[in-house]
């Protein structure tokens, strides 16, 4: 049934003049990915007014077409410029900028483009397959499977940065202090505002990772001069291989299991609302980095570290929708404004969304996809101009993203106050890199901190006090806890064990 | 674009039709504050009910999203505004009127705006799961146990209604609040890991239509859902009283002319085909009350909260 | 202890210091969080206590202390592979941060739209050193898109600076 419905989608976006708004959407949604402090929560925000007078079913390919194709924008500046869009392409940085600075940016993103609308097409096979178990999805997923969740995530996170675990434990717990700053989400009490009314509903997602991601790279850029790709000075740079992108290509059907695992991560892990992207990137990244028989040689540029979170990061797009098509509620930040887009149309998602809007959430299905598709056919075709960045002098790229991405933040919610935050957050996070504290943890943390204490404090209540009984009962619980403890031990395990071999 | 370019043409239409307007509105288009950001349940009611204001009111209204500091930030920005009429905003009531009683700096007061109207009202209601044995308030409160209830945050008008109605019922409830949305409240109960959960009833009707939620009772003076009890029946009338309204208000000090011309305005927008269609569509409880009406009803709130505000501290 | 491309760690980065700030904030944290009431210092207090912890063993690892060797080998506590190889002068950096402060206030006041292109314009110019013709052009290109994208495509008022705007620090 699933599919003769995504048929009739796809007849309906090939004919007429929705392709036109799709394009649009893809358009302005690489536009908005790959410009560091817009992405597609600002670009769907700025719409939901646009799209007011427009059909419902056209607002939805303009929507779906920005949503598909801002995950790919992000990931080209992660690659070029070490500042990824938004919090899941962050893994990307680990080997995509070390690529970049070798000279082989090309390579990068061709692999990207090629892992990222392969996972986008495997994520829309899973998600129709899954479609009928929807409801059972979601609500397998309680509170308690949300703390674990956002464990893991720190986890896969904290043993992904390079080897340098105890610092990055440290910029993780900042990271969790930062989330905390606000009205508690449980009790309501005011936590380390400082009298300050700006920070009541706690510090905002977007200017904080604008900061800590752009801000902060471009201060160390413009310390270091130069360009990007300078690993190895003036003479090699003659030599270095501008093209490489076929290459990067075909690397994503020889690394075909890296490929399938990180599509798989993406849409199961992506499936659960609010932060299973973030956390299947990562964890994406780890499982690749840990199950590989040279764990040393990522994060130096192993073209399998791009492969990995960047097809889980098109296939959460998918997952992202299970949610959507069960019980008409978000499972991202997009999916939410996009419901938001719908409400103005006059429909009202609820549980029965799929049942009297089948039109709409497979057309929305169909024009992530090609979206994502397009997006990276578009990646690959601009690929050999937009590897000139990082050959341009910093001396431009630097004040160009710097005004930009100020903009961006501001545009957002209109604030100014905003922008203040994020050349704050900006100055912190290049102490980071100057001190040698992986910025990283710190912003997953703030990303993840929020959730992982109010449903600790959720499980504490319905578990009568006795959270670790609770969590034994339940299977997918089980299963992470498993989860935790080889993505957090297994590494060490490993070190030790290395150690005394060698010794 | 086009919409502004009809409403334009309508607005046109308007004035040579010949209908006296007073100075209110001119040519300057009005400001229409919602303290939330794009997308949420606020904004979607002021961008629906913009254009129909426009075609009552004769001038352009245009939306704009000041979120921040729980929806007070927007007040203050209305607050600060001249009273000419062009700046107007929607408040989240009760919600802020509790915040108000129980001492919290909101930035500005909520007795000094001009109160214009109020467009809709949320009656409360109180579901399970769908196929629990609970069926009314009192098996409910028979369960053995402190009463679970699941919520998005301990100062929601929900969570200050549950702790208010079964301190009335005289039951013993445990709020487990943080859940991110209403949505994820009602899943919550479906899930199983609380036992009840207390939302306005049109939010729980899209999930009492597919059987996912059962709806025990209502906080209203009539049977409003077939077959179900309300509160007032069971001899609680104090109950009826809550609810959430969408209000609309706008500086302090505004000419009482201006008052009336931006209330009529959206009395008629109320009434306005557009609106009532789309309210159906997304079971919106459209509820006008004028300038007056809402008056009163604020001050009967602020009345109402503060006799309840040692239990809510 | 040196890194792969042979340079020695800068004194700065691994002296004492950054381990005793970190000491310092979680202790301010955990002082403050016991302000708040039970449910709400219980995350913020767990998270300071093992910050105190993580940070005493980054200092422990930055003294020349019997041990140092293994704690860093566990911990990956080391200096190799720092993202930032060489360290730039204090001076340089504090020019650079008065660049970036100056461009947000240069926006808070004179707006976006002009602040921006401004900012682009007297950077590539002054402080990269480039011709006024390249700066010039780097500047409209900032102001093109800008005015481009959000003004005209998304109809969007970018922030017009504490001057034009009339409201005062209460719009932000």
């Amino acid at each position: 049934m699933g599919f003769e419905a995504l048929l009739g989608a796809v007849a309906e976006v090939a004919s007429g003049g929705s392709i036109l708004f799709l394009l649009a959407g893809v358009f302005l949604g690489l536009c908005f990915g790959v410009i560091p402090g817009l992405g597609g929560t600002t670009a769907l925000a700025l719409l939901i007014p646009v799209t007011f007078g427009m059909d419902s079913l056209d607002a939805m390919y303009l929507a779906g077409g920005v949503m598909g194709a801002t995950s790919f924008g992000g990931s080209i500046t992660a690659i070029l410029l070490n500042t990824p869009g938004t919090a899941p392409n962050a893994a990307t940085t680990f080997d995509g900028y070390p690529l970049a600075q070798q000279g082989k940016a090309g390579l990068a993103i061709g692999a990207a483009a090629c892992a990222s609308s392969m996972g986008g097409l495997i994520g829309l096979v899973t998600l129709i397959i899954f479609i009928p178990l929807a409801k059972e999805i979601v609500l397998s997923f309680g509170p308690a499977e949300f703390f674990l969740l956002t464990v893991l995530g720190l986890a896969a996170i904290a043993v992904s940065v390079r080897g340098k675990l105890l610092r990055g434990l440290i910029a993780g717990g900042v990271g969790l202090i930062i989330a905390f700053i606000g009205a508690d989400t449980i009790t309501g009490d005011l936590r380390f505002t400082g009298g300050i009314n700006y920070l009541w509903d706690g510090v905002p997602l977007v200017p904080a990772l604008t900061g800590m991601f752009a801000i902060s790279q471009m201060i160390e850029l413009a310390l270091k001069g130069g360009t990007v790709a300078t690993s190895s000075g003036q003479d090699e740079a003659a030599n270095m291989k501008i093209s490489g992108v076929g290459e990067g290509v075909l690397s994503v059907f020889k690394n075909w299991g890296v490929l399938l695992r990180g599509s798989v991560i993406g849409t199961l892990i992506g499936a659960i609302p609010g932060l299973g992207g973030t956390v299947a990137s990562f964890l994406a990244y780890s499982s690749t980095v840990q199950t590989d028989k040279d764990p040393e040689s990522y994060g130096k540029g192993n073209i399998r570290g791009v492969i990995a979170p960047e097809s889980a990061n098109n296939a959460k797009d998918g997952g992202s929708l299970i949610p959507t098509v069960a019980f008409g509620i978000p499972g991202s930040a997009e999916t939410a404004l996009f419901l938001g887009i719908l409400v103005l149309h006059g429909i009202d998602p609820g549980p029965t969304i799929l049942l009297y809007h089948e039109r709409e959430i497979y057309g929305l299905i169909v024009a992530i996809t090609f979206a994502a598709v397009a997006a990276s056919l578009i990646g690959l075709v601009l690929s050999r101009f937009l590897v000139l960045i990082t050959r341009i002098d910093v001396g431009i790229v630097v004040p160009v993203v710097v005004a930009i991405s100020l903009t961006g933040v501001y545009v957002l919610d209109g604030r100014m106050a905003d922008v203040l935050l994020t050349v704050i957050m900006g100055v912190i996070g290049y102490l980071m890199i100057r001190f040698d504290y992986p910025r990283l943890t710190l912003v997953i943390a703030l990303v993840l901190g929020e959730t992982a204490e109010r449903s600790f404090h959720q499980v504490q209540l319905i578990s009568d006090g006795q959270p670790l009984g609770f969590m034994m009962t339940r299977g997918i619980s089980v299963l992470l806890i498993a989860a935790i403890i080889i993505t957090f031990f297994l590494p060490i395990a490993r070190k030790l064990f290395q150690k005394k071999s060698a010794a | 674009m086009m919409n502004k370019f009809c409403a334009g043409i309508a607005a046109l239409g308007v004035l040579s039709a010949g209908m006296a307007l007073a100075e209110f509105p001119e040519d300057k288009p009005v400001k229409f504050v919602v303290p939330y950001s794009a997308g949420g349940g606020f904004d979607t009611i002021v961008r629906t009910f913009a254009p129909a204001v426009e075609e009552t009111l004769g001038a352009t209204v245009v939306p704009e999203n000041i979120k921040g500091a729980s929806g007070t930030r927007g007040g203050q920005a209305v607050a600060r505004s001249k009273p000419d009429g062009y700046t107007i905003g929607i408040y989240n009531i009760p919600g802020l009127t509790v915040s108000q009683t129980l001492g919290r700096d909101l930035g500005f007061s909520l007795d000094d705006v001009s109160w214009i109207a109020n467009l809709a009202q949320s009656k409360y209601g109180i579901a399970v799961k769908g196929d629990s044995p609970v069926n009314t308030i009192e098996d409910l409160c028979n369960l053995g146990h402190a009463i679970k209830l699941s919520d998005t945050g301990k100062d929601t008008t929900s969570s200050i209604t549950s702790v208010i109605a079964f301190n009335i019922i005289g039951c013993d409830i445990v709020n487990v609040t943080g859940y991110s949305g209403s949505n994820d409240t009602m899943i919550a109960v479906m899930r199983g890991e609380v036992d009840a959960t207390l939302k306005p009833i049109s939010s729980l009707a899209k999930y009492t239509a597919t059987d996912d939620l059962k709806l025990i009772v209502t906080f209203t003076d009539d049977t409003v859902v077939e077959g179900v009890q309300n509160t007032t029946e069971l001899g609680f009338p104090t109950l009826a009283k809550f609810g959430l309204n969408r209000v609309v208000g706008g500086p302090p000090n505004m000419p009482a002319d201006v008052i009336e011309t931006l209330a009529a305005g959206f009395k008629d927008a109320v009434a306005s085909p557009a609106i009532v269609e789309w309210a159906a569509g997304t079971s919106t409880d459209l509820s006008f009350m004028d300038a007056a009406e809402t008056k009163a009803m604020m001050d009967e709130l602020s009345e109402f909260y503060l006799q309840y505000k040692d239990l809510l501290q | 202890m040196s890194d792969e491309s042979g340079l020695e760690t800068p004194g700065s980065v691994k002296s004492i210091w950054p381990a005793v700030v970190i000491l310092g904030f979680a202790a301010a944290i955990y002082i403050v969080a016991q302000g708040y009431s039970e449910t709400a210092r219980r995350f913020p207090s767990m998270v300071a206590i093992s910050l105190m912890v993580l940070g005493a063993i980054d200092l422990y690892s930055r003294t020349g202390l019997p041990g140092r060797d293994a704690v860093n080998a566990f911990w990956g506590s080391g200096f190799d592979r720092r993202e930032m190889v060489k360290v730039p002068p204090l001076g340089k950096e504090l020019a650079l941060f008065a660049w970036i402060a100056a461009a947000f206030l240069g926006m808070a006041i004179f707006g976006i739209l002009i602040a921006a292109p401004l900012f682009v314009f007297l950077y590539v110019w002054r402080r990269s050193g480039r011709s006024v013709v390249m700066a010039f052009a780097a500047g409209f290109i900032v102001f093109a898109f800008e005015y481009a994208v959000f003004e005209w495509a998304l109809d969007y008022t970018l922030y017009r600076g504490l001057i034009l705007n009339g409201e005062g620090f209460s719009a932000w």
